[in-house]
């Protein structure tokens, strides 16, 4: 029971160092709280939130990720500022390269995926700067469609998909660096 | 030359069996799906349960060899047809035509190249961009821009199998050829011959041997690989006016038997047929235990057979060659003492 407490009360610490800041960057936050943390074995102790806030704030990076490709993928543009803001690197050129290869091809995607992210590892423990997301993403409702007639793309489904991805922070800010997704019908 | 069409046409047809693939999916994520549109990144999804490189051996257990020039078919579950994870037996990438686009890399890609912090100062360096064309477990870098490196990004379309991508793939870089002459840029037939070479589809080796279950000390073990496993693999890559096909051949295949020694053959072993009898060796592969397995972690010996292929290329009156490449899988062979049928006689 007391545990149970414990989690329930650094929840609600994380919120309110989340909205201290006011901002999405709580990087401050975490430095202090960093510095206030008493040993690296202590899993009651309410200062794992710094641990807490990187896990959440990679989630949302990588849920950021897909809802930026989403709206780029409604016209395939490929070249969308917007989709810098939650991906860099290999995971932003992957996503670039695929909306120029459907601008190319006519295609544009409409609907959204579903997404149920998992943390599957954060590190460094206590400070974490890289995160690592598990998902079995969902795009029954997000398919391609040709732009001239509006038809779908092809008879194919989407499904569930296995996606892994690194989460990383890059001068102050969460972004995905790499993904993977998996075939259709992988988890 | 034409000798040479003829017989990287003959050679196209060994690998028609690797089934090809329509190039998109369907879904939101079609065109950035590892088993599709391979990238950097996707050797994170590699095996899902923690991306083991060295596949712990099991029966009919594969891994492609990570040694630095090595390729495979990919599939680190030997076989397994319900693999969801990059088992795809394809992609349809046997022959690929090139051709230029107007894509620019977005300024984010270079990004995590900073990651340091330090992030002033000429970010606008080269585009990380690391291509591999091959499958995750096998990752081969097509081409990496160097800073200020001339080139482009080319959209391609391939065909494996008789089958023809409808769409283009997203682009990768190929960079320019030096400029002589104020001719349209493109790539020389050796950067050409890289992106062949990363085309290549090699069959993971399937482990056969005789006896099935169980060998036995001073029994003779046949060792030989499945059909479809020992034949050249082609792959060709154009842009226009220029083509250019790498092929890999089989050339040996060592086993290390778990024991401490390890046979080479150079060819993919004889099939154990049934009116065989036991005792008889197999003519070409073969190898005969000299201790029970029992000793060992799960009461096995971990067995690995390794194929080595030549790979070279011959294209627009050029020829050449790639370092060796190898494929590989494990097995666990358990071994017991016979004294039954050793006494025999």
């Amino acid at each position: 029971m007391g545990r149970v407490c414990a989690v329930v009360l650094t929840l609600l610490l994380v919120g309110c160092s989340a909205a201290g800041p006011s901002g999405s960057t709580s990087q401050g936050g975490s430095g202090t709280r960093s510095g206030s943390v008493k040993g690296p074995e202590s899993p009651s102790s309410p200062y794992v939130s710094v641990a807490e806030i990187a896990r959440s704030q990679a989630t949302t990076a990588y849920l950021g990720m897909w809802r930026d490709m989403t709206k780029a993928g409604t016209t395939s543009d490929w070249n969308s500022p917007e989709l810098a803001q939650h991906a860099s690197g290999d995971a932003l050129s992957a996503i670039s390269r695929g909306l120029y290869a459907d601008h190319l091809n006519g295609l544009v995607t409409k609907g959204e995926p579903k997404n149920v992210p998992k943390v599957s590892s954060a590190t460094p423990a206590e400070n974490p700067t890289t995160v690592m997301i598990s998902d079995c993403g969902d795009s029954t409702r997000w398919l391609k469609y040709r732009e001239d007639n509006g038809k779908l793309a092809d008879d194919k489904p989407g499904g569930r998909q296995a996606i892994t991805a690194e989460v990383k922070r890059l001068n102050g800010a969460w972004k995905v660096t790499r993904f993977a997704v998996e075939a259709v019908g992988s988890c | 030359m034409l000798r040479r069409a003829v017989v990287a046409a003959g050679l196209s047809l060994v690998i028609v069996g690797a089934a090809a693939v329509p190039a998109f999916g369907d879904g939101g994520w079609g065109s950035v799906q590892c088993d599709q549109n391979p990238h950097p990144g996707c050797e994170l999804g590699a095996g899902a349960g923690g991306g083991q490189h060295n596949a712990s051996p099991r029966r009919g257990g594969s891994s492609a060899d990570s040694g630095g020039t090595s390729s495979g078919g990919g599939s680190t579950g030997g076989g397994a047809r319900d693999e969801p994870e990059h088992s795809n037996p394809d992609l349809n990438l046997a022959d690929c035509s090139y051709r230029r686009s107007d894509y620019k890399a977005p300024p984010g890609v270079a990004q995590t190249a900073y990651e340091g912090g330090q992030s002033g100062g000429g970010a606008v360096v080269a585009v990380s961009a690391a291509y591999f064309l091959a499958m995750p477990s096998v990752v081969v870098a097509a081409a990496d821009p160097k800073p200020g490196e001339p080139g482009a990004w080319y959209v391609y379309k391939c065909e494996a199998g008789g089958v023809r991508d409808a769409v283009y793939r997203p682009p990768i870089w190929i960079p320019d050829a030096p400029q002589q002459g104020g001719g349209a840029a493109q790539p020389t037939p050796a950067q050409l011959a890289q992106i062949a070479r990363n085309q290549l589809r090699l069959p993971t080796p399937q482990i056969q041997a005789n006896p099935i279950d169980e060998q036995l000390v001073n029994l003779p073990t046949w060792l030989w690989l499945a059909q479809g496993d020992w034949g050249a693999v082609s792959a060709t890559a154009s842009v226009p006016g220029v083509s250019v096909t790498a092929v890999a051949r089989p050339t040996s295949v060592v086993w290390t038997m778990g024991d401490g020694r390890s046979v080479r053959c150079s060819g993919p072993g004889t099939p154990y047929g049934s009116r065989t009898t036991p005792k008889s060796p197999s003519p070409d592969c073969g190898y005969t235990y000299q201790t029970s397995s029992a000793d060992q972690p799960d009461s096995a010996f971990g067995v690995s057979a390794t194929v080595h292929w030549t790979v070279t290329w011959a294209g627009a009156g050029q020829t050449g060659v790639f370092p060796d490449m190898t494929t590989a899988s494990n097995a666990d062979f358990r071994v017991a003492e016979s004294q039954a049928l050793n006494n025999r006689g």
